[in-house]
């Protein structure tokens, strides 16, 4: 079971800052390799404090140039914000055929980019689908021999072609840090369930998976099950928001995810159809905390976490008059909004896009 | 902005060289001043276009069956080479039998769904049309229409994993059948033990099966729980396994829980379940196991 291994990335995917820095100032950084379904930690040395915030225009053109290639060639695929320098990390999938590959890109608060040498820094890494599920006692024996990397293996003096795990891959849509660990949501390309994934920092080798589906109680007839897009921690580490495709907005307590049974969301939102939500974060704002989604087609959505509470589920069909679309939210005037992660509760850095080239700003709880 | 790298200058050279390899296509300027002065541009260099002749096909499209449900959750592609991860959600699409593009028809990507090899692409249809009740149901309603045909079409534009694009496009059409919505029971299941050793195993699902989930979630073992060693092959249709062992023993076939149809109906449970309905209630077993 080698989850642990010191390595480096061969895609990029999400990325996030562990909060808290060591007693030295170093800061971990999760990127998630979405090609090898893994999580690498790296390591980075301490940074000068900084209290200003990052606005870079033109950002997808300096980041294409930085790392030479076309702007179409250099994708965001994860942002994160530095907890002490508040430098901004964006994951980048960089080039294209035999030269492509990941790259992350440090922006500074003084609005200048470089490229963050990953084999210079320690790292340890995380496997997900080689990591042991709770419930999962299964062989991953397959033994038509049909896989390309079957090898022969003796079994009571019978020789068996045997291929293990040929086929399960995970791909990461998520990460979040709550309670001190790291959760990764994702989804598979077999069985089409949710599973959330509690891992602890250092990696151990281990996680706990619990199965969490949502009743997409529309109208409280079919339960469904979908996987989670985009998630955050609010209410002070007590619960996980997630948004999944077409786009319901669900609620779990963090207590329910134990790894032991199948746990049931709840749903306190209906975004609407035909989209899908980018990003989650929460802030706060004249000490009331919100919720911010970005999405590919609905604008810039803000959710009082309070009402998050006292919605509840979701039950009446979209199709009949009375149905409710669940907590209120506002629809905010900045348009373009993708990738979001948080400066500091009060303030958000957001990737904006103006249909030509997309921009880094700083968005103070004020002006959500 | 510069593009990152290194500059070592000589006496009558400066050499650049790039911190990431340059990519096909790409064009760069050279921009330089002398003290003093403004910037100027140098020169100009263009990486010249891949020249690799593509050799890289699709090898197969998954479902392999003639009728897909109209729920079907996922088609899965088949390369015969490596892809490049993320270019593939520009270059697949699904359409009708008119050639119409069923637009929102497919979950959209990133991320991308590739197995190790980068070779198996899962491509999976938008779960909100296919569950019903859900708005995107109601209002664009279900992907796929029964009575009709639907076709996945990878362009050939999708670049393999050296940056060519496919030899050709490729499609895989089939007919849209009656949704399934109800758990897989693999105790109606018609299975045909063997009377001697040379015979086969042969396994008649109540209907199609997820081709790789039945290589990972459905085991022949003998009585002691040991894998029986042995040859297994699923007809086009995966609606029938056969397999051939090694040796002679008492068989048992364990099929796991999740185990999925076309429509991601489980052993487990059915995907799209309806609470007034009883039978739609699942099982909490692990597995299920025949035995003779």
């Amino acid at each position: 079971m080698p989850s642990i291994a010191t390595s480096t990335l061969l895609s990029a995917g999400p990325v996030l800052f562990a909060p808290d820095t060591s007693s030295g100032g170093t800061a971990v950084l999760f990127a998630a390799d979405v090609a090898r379904a893994a999580i690498v930690a790296f390591e980075l040395p301490a940074e000068a404090p900084s209290d200003s915030a990052v606005t870079v225009e033109h950002l997808g053109t300096k980041v294409a140039t930085l790392l030479g290639v076309e702007r179409a060639d250099a994708v965001i695929r994860g942002m994160a914000v530095h907890p002490v320098s508040h430098a901004v990390y964006l994951s980048i999938a960089r080039g294209r055929g035999a030269e492509a590959g990941p790259a992350i890109v440090r922006v500074g608060t003084d609005g200048s980019l470089s490229v963050v040498e990953l084999e210079d820094l320690p790292s340890t890494s995380f496997a997900l689908d080689d990591a042991p599920a709770a419930d999962d006692e299964r062989l991953d024996h397959w033994l038509d021999g049909s896989d390309p990397s079957s090898q022969p293996r003796e079994i009571h003096g019978v020789t068996l072609n045997i291929a293990q795990v040929p086929v399960q891959r995970s791909s990461i849509t998520g990460l979040a840090w709550v309670g001190g660990t790291l959760f990764v949501a994702g989804l598979s390309n077999e069985e089409f369930s949710s599973r959330l994934r509690q891992i602890a920092y250092p990696f151990d080798g281990t996680a706990t998976e619990t199965s969490v589906e949502i009743f997409h109680v529309d109208h409280g007839k079919y339960e469904t099950q979908s996987p989670i897009r985009a998630l955050t921690s609010f209410d002070n580490g007590r619960s996980i928001l997630a948004s999944y495709t077409c786009t319901p907005v669900v609620q779990f307590s963090l207590d329910q995810l134990t790894g032991e049974s199948l746990v049931r969301g709840r749903t306190v939102a209906e975004l609407g159809p035909m989209n899908q939500p980018f990003s989650l974060v929460s802030y706060d704002r004249d000490g009331e905390e919100f919720l911010l989604v970005s999405n590919t087609r609905h604008p810039l959505l803000k959710i009082p976490a309070a009402s998050i509470a006292v919605q509840d589920a979701l039950t009446v069909p979209m199709s009949e008059p009375d149905h409710s679309l669940g907590i209120p939210r506002e629809n905010l005037d900045h348009p373009g909004v993708t990738w979001m992660a948080n400066l500091d509760r009060g303030s958000i850095v957001v990737v904006q896009d103006d249909g030509v080239d997309t921009a880094l700003r700083t968005f103070r709880a004020a002006d959500l | 902005m510069t593009t990152a790298g290194s500059w070592e200058i000589s006496e009558d050279a400066a050499r650049f060289t790039p911190r990431f390899a340059a990519a096909p296509g790409t064009r760069y300027v050279v921009i330089g001043r002398e003290p003093g002065q403004a910037w100027r541009e140098v020169a100009r260099v263009a990486v010249p276009e891949s020249d690799r002749v593509s050799s890289t096909i699709v090898e197969t499209i998954e479902p392999s069956v003639n009728s897909v449900p109209a729920n079907l959750l996922r088609f899965a592609v088949n390369f015969s080479a490596p892809i490049e991860e993320g270019s593939a959600t520009a270059h697949v699409r699904l359409v009708d039998e008119t050639g119409a593009i069923l637009a929102g028809a497919l979950l959209e990507m990133p991320p991308e769904l590739w197995d190790r090899d980068r070779r198996r692409l899962t491509v999976l249809l938008e779960p909100g049309r296919i569950k019903r009740g859900l708005r995107p149901n109601a209002e664009a309603g279900p992907p796929l229409r029964e009575g009709g045909t639907v076709t996945l079409v990878v362009a050939a534009g999708i670049r393999d994993a050296e940056g060519s694009p496919l030899v050709s496009e490729a499609r895989r059409t089939c007919r849209v059948g009656a949704p399934i919505r109800s758990r897989i029971d693999p105790t109606k299941w018609d299975v045909r033990w063997p009377s001697n050793p040379s015979e086969p195993l042969v396994v008649s699902f109540d209907r199609p099966l997820d081709r790789a989930l039945v290589q990972r979630y459905v085991r022949v073992l003998d009585r002691g729980g040991n894998p029986v060693a042995g040859q297994g092959s699923l007809d086009n249709e995966v609606q029938r396994w056969t397999f051939t062992p090694a040796v002679a023993e008492e068989l048992t076939i364990h099929v796991d829980a999740r185990l999925e149809d076309l429509a991601g109906n489980s052993v487990r449970r059915v995907f799209d379940r309806d609470l007034h309905l009883a039978e739609d209630d699942g099982i909490n077993a692990a597995e299920v196991v025949l035995t003779r």
